[in-house]
């Protein structure tokens, strides 16, 4: 027994300690377990930061080239020139078309000065063809008081020639008798005869007096007909006046043309358009830079980020906002912190689960796989670094969630 | 006898090396969980799993040493968990 005790104290330990390792290992592997969901982490990441392919905006030979390959270039910094000559010669020639425009103008205004003087003077025309209709008008009352007139002095003729008449058929049967002397026949005759002259004279006056109505009217219609005709030459001289407006509606055509003009002389000058970095420069002074083509490429380094590929089970887990540690491989030891700025919402499907998309029928594949590979979406983590850090895009990354605190 | 006074004694001495080591690795705790070796990056759990199977195979000599494998039942698991519990604790202290 006394052999046995320690043999049995001996057996119980190793149990103990065969358990407990047992246990410890479970135990540990559910903390690793634990704490990677609750902290995902990828090693499937890279540095990124956006960049543009910097294109010119006007066409032509580049005059100066102020960048090298790789180099830093402050915003606002010079990039490249586009030979400005042309542009400069578009602007002034729409500068000089503008004041062309502004001298036809000055003579289209003295133009309309002058018409505008004739429509007056048509006024006046026609005031004075009013004046004449007055006068016509009055020259008819005139003579249609003449006419009156003379029909007075014919009646006068008549009532003096029947006096007469009457007086010489009184006095001539008298002359038998010895009454009256012949020399008084002979007076009598004489009256009667001067008398009806008087009257014939009288009655052409009255012809004439009525000739002369006659005449007068006509001459008042014709002084109507030509202030009829003096209005419409009025309205004529009016409508004829020229305005100003297709001239001066062109101006603002013109304007744009100018600043069109000084747009494209200022975009013959290139500038960085943020803090960046200069790459894919393979072009020397003197290529040829066409609209919308791209000369180089910037790489835009005020934001950077590690795009870190989660697995979709991961990503639940992830929220934007939260905290991230970001390791770059270059400089393991260093840790830079991390926010995340948000996570993917699609990548290409996997053509062997889902076909190929395309016409026709849909391309869809024979399988038999039993085990599926996660998807993996790309997570954009901002890197809170300083500005100068000197980061690359697409430097291998560790990216480590550590929640929303 | 003799065997159950040293047992003790050796435990804490790998448990002070260990928990010294430990100590060691702990200040330099915020480094990438990935290694470069020869322009190839390895996660740190293949590490952590080397370093685990390196400290199974010490103490099992040690085991050996001290005449006590022969207790430890079930000896095919044990082996293996205290190699899972050594990796696991070794990452959770430098890489969690």
């Amino acid at each position: 027994m006394a052999d046995n005790d320690p043999e049995v104290r001996r057996k119980r330990l190793g149990r103990i300690v065969s358990w407990s390792i047992i246990a410890a290992a479970a135990v540990t592997g559910l903390i690793c377990v634990s704490e990677t969901t609750r902290y995902p982490r990828t090693d499937d990441a890279e540095v990124f930061a956006n960049f543009i392919g910097i294109a010119p905006q006007v066409e032509g030979p580049i005059t100066q080239l102020a960048v090298q390959d790789n180099a830093f270039i402050p915003e606002g910094k010079l990039l490249f020139e586009i030979d400005p000559r042309p542009y400069q010669y578009a602007l002034e020639k729409a500068r000089s078309d503008q004041k062309t425009l502004e001298g036809q103008i000055v003579d289209q205004t003295r133009t309309i000065a002058s018409q505008v003087s004739a429509v007056g003077a048509a006024k006046a025309n026609t005031e004075s063809a009013a004046a004449n209709v007055d006068r016509a008008a009055a020259a008819v009352k005139e003579a249609n008081a003449n006419v009156a007139n003379a029909k007075a002095a014919l009646d006068s003729a008549q009532a003096d020639l029947a006096y007469q008449t009457n007086n010489f058929h009184r006095i001539e049967p008298l002359l038998a008798k010895q009454f009256v002397t012949v020399d008084q026949i002979d007076q009598a005759r004489t009256a009667v005869t001067t008398r009806q002259q008087a009257v014939e004279q009288a009655r052409s006056q009255l012809a004439l007096a009525q000739a002369q109505v006659a005449s007068a009217t006509a001459a008042y219609e014709q002084a109507k007909a030509s202030m009829l005709q003096s209005h419409a030459q009025l309205d004529q001289s009016q409508h004829a006046v020229l305005t100003l407006d297709p001239l001066t509606a062109q101006r603002e055509g013109r304007a744009s043309a100018i600043q069109t003009a000084e747009y494209n002389l200022n975009n013959c000058r290139v500038y960085a358009p943020f803090d960046a970095r200069v790459t894919n420069l393979t072009i020397s002074r003197g290529q040829y830079a066409h609209v919308g083509q791209q000369v180089f490429t910037l790489i835009d380094t005020r934001v950077w980020w590690a795009v870190a590929n989660f697995r979709e089970t991961q990503l639940r887990h992830i929220h934007p906002g939260m905290r991230a540690d970001v390791y770059v491989l270059s400089r393991p030891d260093v840790k830079y912190q991390g926010v995340v700025d948000s996570v993917g919402f699609g990548v290409l499907p996997d053509s062997t689960l889902v076909g190929t998309f395309g016409q026709g029928l849909p391309d869809v594949q024979r399988s038999l796989n039993w085990v599926h590979l996660a998807t993996r979406y790309p997570v954009r983590v901002r890197i809170n670094a300083p500005h100068n850090e000197p980061f690359r895009v697409s430097e291998s990354a560790v990216v480590i969630i550590r929640g929303d605190h | 006898m003799r065997h159950y006074h040293h047992i003790p004694r050796h435990i804490a001495r790998l448990g002070a090396l260990t928990a010294s080591f430990a100590a060691l690795l702990a200040a330099g705790c915020s480094r990438a969980p990935t290694f470069n070796i020869l322009g190839s990056f390895f996660p740190a759990w293949i590490l952590c799993g080397l370093i685990g199977i390196a400290l199974t195979v010490i103490v099992r000599l040690l085991f050996v040493r001290w005449d006590f494998e022969k207790y430890l039942t079930p000896m095919i698991l044990v082996y293996p968990c205290l190699a899972a519990f050594f990796t696991f604790t070794i990452w959770l202290i430098f890489f969690s």
